[in-house]
Formats: C-alpha cells, structure tokens, sequence
C-alpha cells in the first residue's frame, strides 16, 4: 500500500519538548486519526508534515517527495484545516476566493460554488463574522476546490458542537467516496475515531506510539478487570497501564490472549475505547517514572 | 510571487482608496513633494507588511503553495511598486497642475529614501513586531531633537538642504548612491529572509 506521508526518525526539541525517533507513515486513500493528550506533539507533527517546522533530523516526505525540493509541488496537493481562523478576517469569503484561486494550478470555481451552496457559506459577508462550523466548511471547501489528494487537519473538531461534528463526520465519508483522497486528522475527541478512522495513529510524550488498522485494536487490546489477588510482580507486567481499587483493579492489555492464557476466566474483558487507550498509557508511564 | 503581490494589492486596495485623497491634500500644501512621496509609499510598504503579521495568517501563507523565500520577496518588491505608484501620483500632479516634469533625480531620491528606510524598518518588523516600530520610532525622534538642540541644528531646515544637495549632485554621483542603496536594500533583504526562515508560527 502507497504512503502519502512518511516521516523517518524525525527529531524535533523545542525548549522542553521533544519529539524523538517519530517513524510514522500515512497511508493513501484512507482516514487516519491522530491521537494523544494535549501537549504530547500532534501540533509539532503536524507542523512538520506540513513544512511550517523542519526536522532538526530525519526525513519528512509527502507524497514521495521531499519539502527541499518539491515545496511547492507538495503544498499544491495539500488541504488544510487548523483549528483556529487562519484567514483574513476583514474580507468576505468571495474576495478570500479571490486571493486563493491564482495561488492552485487545480483550482476549480464550480466546485467551489457547489461546495458553497452545498455548505450554504455566505459569500458576501466578512469572514470574522463566521462561526466555527463555517470556518471549519470554508477550509473545507478550499481544500477541496483545488483538488488536493491529501488534506490535514488539525483538530477539526473541537470546539464544534455535536450535531455538527457528526455532519462533518458525513462530510468526510463522503469525501472518501471516490478513494483518491487521504484524510490525516488529529483529536482527543476519541468518538469521532470510532466512527470514521481506518487507521489510528496513536502518540505520547513526543513518541509515537503505534499506528493500526482502528479494527485491529479491539483485536489486540482490552480491559481487564478482576480482583485484586490475581496482581503480583509478575502479572502486573501484562498490563499497560492499571487503576487498583480495593473492590478490584481494571488494567489495560495490549495481548488480549496472552491475558486469556494467563488468567483464563478469573478476569473478565471488555472492548477498550481509544479513550481507556490513551488513558492508560498515560497512567502506565507514570508507573515507570 | 506575482500572485502574492496581487494578494497584497488586493487586500490594500481600500487603503490606497482612502489615502489617495489625503495625499493630494499634502501635495497642495506645497510642502515638498519628496518628504510627502518618501512618508506615503513607507505607509503602503508597511501596511503591506501589517496585514500579513498574525501568526495565523503566517500560518496560512506557509501552508499555500508558497515558498517563505518568495513570502518575504513579494514584501520587497510591493515595496518598490508602491513607490512607482506614489511617484506616478506625483508626477500627474506636477504635469497637470504645475505643467512641470518631475525630474528623474527627483523620483530617483524618492527610491532612494524610501528603500533606505524600509531596508531598517522590515528587518526591524521581522525580528520584532511593527507595533514595537512607534516606540523605536519615538525614541530615534527623541534622540534627534537632544542632538539637534546640542548642535542647534534646524533639522528640517536640514533634511530639505539635503534633498536638494542630492538633486544637484551629477549623473555619476547619484548613480554611485543608487548602487549603494541597491546594495543596502540586498542585504536587508537576505537579513529578512534569514529572520523569517527560522520563524515558528
């Protein structure tokens, strides 16, 4: 399967914070969600996918291509979707079409039009008078008015309210549809994952943690709960992470069936949320440290 | 980056609207026309730069297919193009309401001036911001006036004289300046890019 976007032993350190060995790759024609806490580096990944960072080593390539080179070539592909206005503010959004259009070889005004209507964005009136969801949709229509094949997105969600974050969720199968295009968004907003992601790549503490098929995770990990007995040196290294209580305790695996083997029926399992995830892994680094 | 000077006069076309009047105002003050020329096209040239100063809108310049090479190159050549605009106002002006040419040494001095400032101002506006530029600013024109009193000079006095001293020098003469000033605004140039290349937005 084609990537779209690989990064190779990228380092990045601002500051206290660093970003250390990032190997991730972002495969073509599917939705992969980005996961982890605040602060953890989804931004400065982005960031860096995005050329607005460069690595101070490693290799980012999108679509194959390096930025050194290719700059412009890979920005002509690229949608983008920030989680704050990134427009100006003062002009409508006929006149931001206006300054956009010469900058895309691809750039389609029907479509625009269409995505517009369709959206029911006001062209006549400023852009700072737009809410969230229209802005969210303005970026949206952007990037796909100039046909980009990979569009990024940085924390679409938050800050939108539910009835219309399951509509852009629609939005975003539908976009899919036609199986040319790859959608990298990141969030903390784990139920949206559940619905769209094919793949989850999930971060910690500037780490990269994993990538996997979103079906895959209810195959690999679960919860387990059971009483407190069962834990002793040895089975408490099956867990990720855990939370002891004096009714039980409840841990999170990542072999549900090494955890059948081990303690058969005294435990009982359950389906883990990306939540319990990124929740546990957070708790089991704390153990360590 | 033809586009991104678009960009930038499209976004300021309501200004050069707004200001093209109050030009017209000072140029019937007959005050000179090069102090006027030299203060309006340093006020296009960095309202140029203000609009595009917000993080975000950084953000999005650098996410477009754009280099930041030719992000802070359009800034220096919109800052010439504006110039030629002033200069262009002025010499309508001279021919239809004075009947006289403006002098190529006179619209040579505009450049001149005006590059040399924006050759301090836009580095000054990378490293830093354009709204600390009034405080610098302030502080420049304090210092002047202690100095001016020191030495009892009459700095305006002064500043016309040395106008028209550099209109009277000869063609070798201002061509020597006019390199030199090239060779100024090239390396502010270079000094910005280096500024803005590091940036993180």
């Amino acid at each position: 399967m084609e990537n779209v976007i690989e990064l190779k032993g990228v380092h990045k350190s601002f500051g206290s914070f660093q970003l250390t060995d990032m190997n991730l790759t972002v495969k073509k024609g599917f939705i992969t969600g980005f996961i982890g806490g605040n602060g953890v580096g989804k931004s400065t990944t982005i960031n860096l996918m995005m050329n607005l960072l460069q690595p101070d080593k490693g290799d980012v390539k999108v679509f194959g291509l390096e930025y050194k080179q290719f700059e412009k070539e890979i920005k002509q592909r690229i949608g983008f979707v920030f989680d704050e206005n990134v427009y100006y503010e003062h002009i409508t959004l006929a006149q931001l079409r206006k300054l956009l259009r010469p900058a895309y070889r691809n750039w389609d005004d029907a479509l625009f039009n269409e995505y517009v209507r369709k959206f029911e964005l006001p062209l006549k009136k400023k852009i700072k008078t737009f809410s969230k969801g229209m802005l969210m949709k303005t970026s949206l229509t952007v990037a796909l008015s100039h046909h980009a094949e990979l569009i990024i997105m940085d924390e679409p969600t938050s800050g939108l309210d539910p009835v219309f974050r399951r509509e852009l969720l629609d939005i975003l199968q539908e976009i899919m549809e036609d199986g040319t295009k790859t959608i990298f968004f990141s969030t903390h907003i784990t139920s949206d994952l559940d619905r769209i992601a094919d793949y989850i790549t999930f971060i910690h503490n500037g780490k990269h943690i994993f990538t996997k098929e979103a079906y895959r995770i209810e195959e690999d990990y679960a919860i387990v709960k059971g009483s407190i007995e069962l834990l002793d040196r040895d089975t408490e290294k099956e867990f990720i992470g855990l939370r002891k209580s004096s009714s039980g305790f409840e841990g999170l695996t990542a072999n549900k069936r090494r955890v059948h083997d081990v303690f058969g029926d005294l435990v009982v399992t359950e389906k883990p949320t990306i939540e319990d995830l990124m929740f546990y892994t957070k708790k089991g680094e704390e153990r360590y440290v | 980056m033809f586009n991104l000077l678009k960009k930038d006069f499209i976004l300021q076309k309501n200004t050069m609207i707004f200001l093209l009047p109050i030009f017209i105002l000072f140029l019937t003050q007959n005050s000179s026309s090069i102090w006027n020329a030299l203060i309006f096209s340093i006020a296009l040239a960095m309202n140029a730069f203000a609009i595009d100063e917000k993080p975000e809108i950084n953000k999005m310049l650098n996410a477009l297919p754009y280099t930041r090479k030719e992000i802070v190159s359009s800034k220096y050549f919109g800052t010439l193009l504006y110039t030629a605009l002033v200069v262009l106002v002025v010499f309508v002006w001279n021919i239809s309401i004075h009947a006289t040419l403006t002098s190529w040494k006179e619209a040579l001095l505009i450049f001149g001036l005006v590059m040399l400032a924006i050759s301090f101002l836009f580095p000054f506006s990378y490293q830093f911001k354009s709204q600390y530029l009034l405080i610098g600013t302030l502080g420049l024109f304090g210092v002047t006036m202690v100095v001016a009193r020191i030495f009892d000079l009459n700095m305006a006095g002064t500043l016309m004289s040395t106008f028209e001293y550099m209109v009277s020098l000869n063609g070798n003469e201002i061509l020597l300046l006019a390199v030199l000033v090239s060779f100024v605004y090239l390396i502010s140039w270079a000094v910005s890019l280096t500024i803005y290349s590091r940036k993180v937005f």
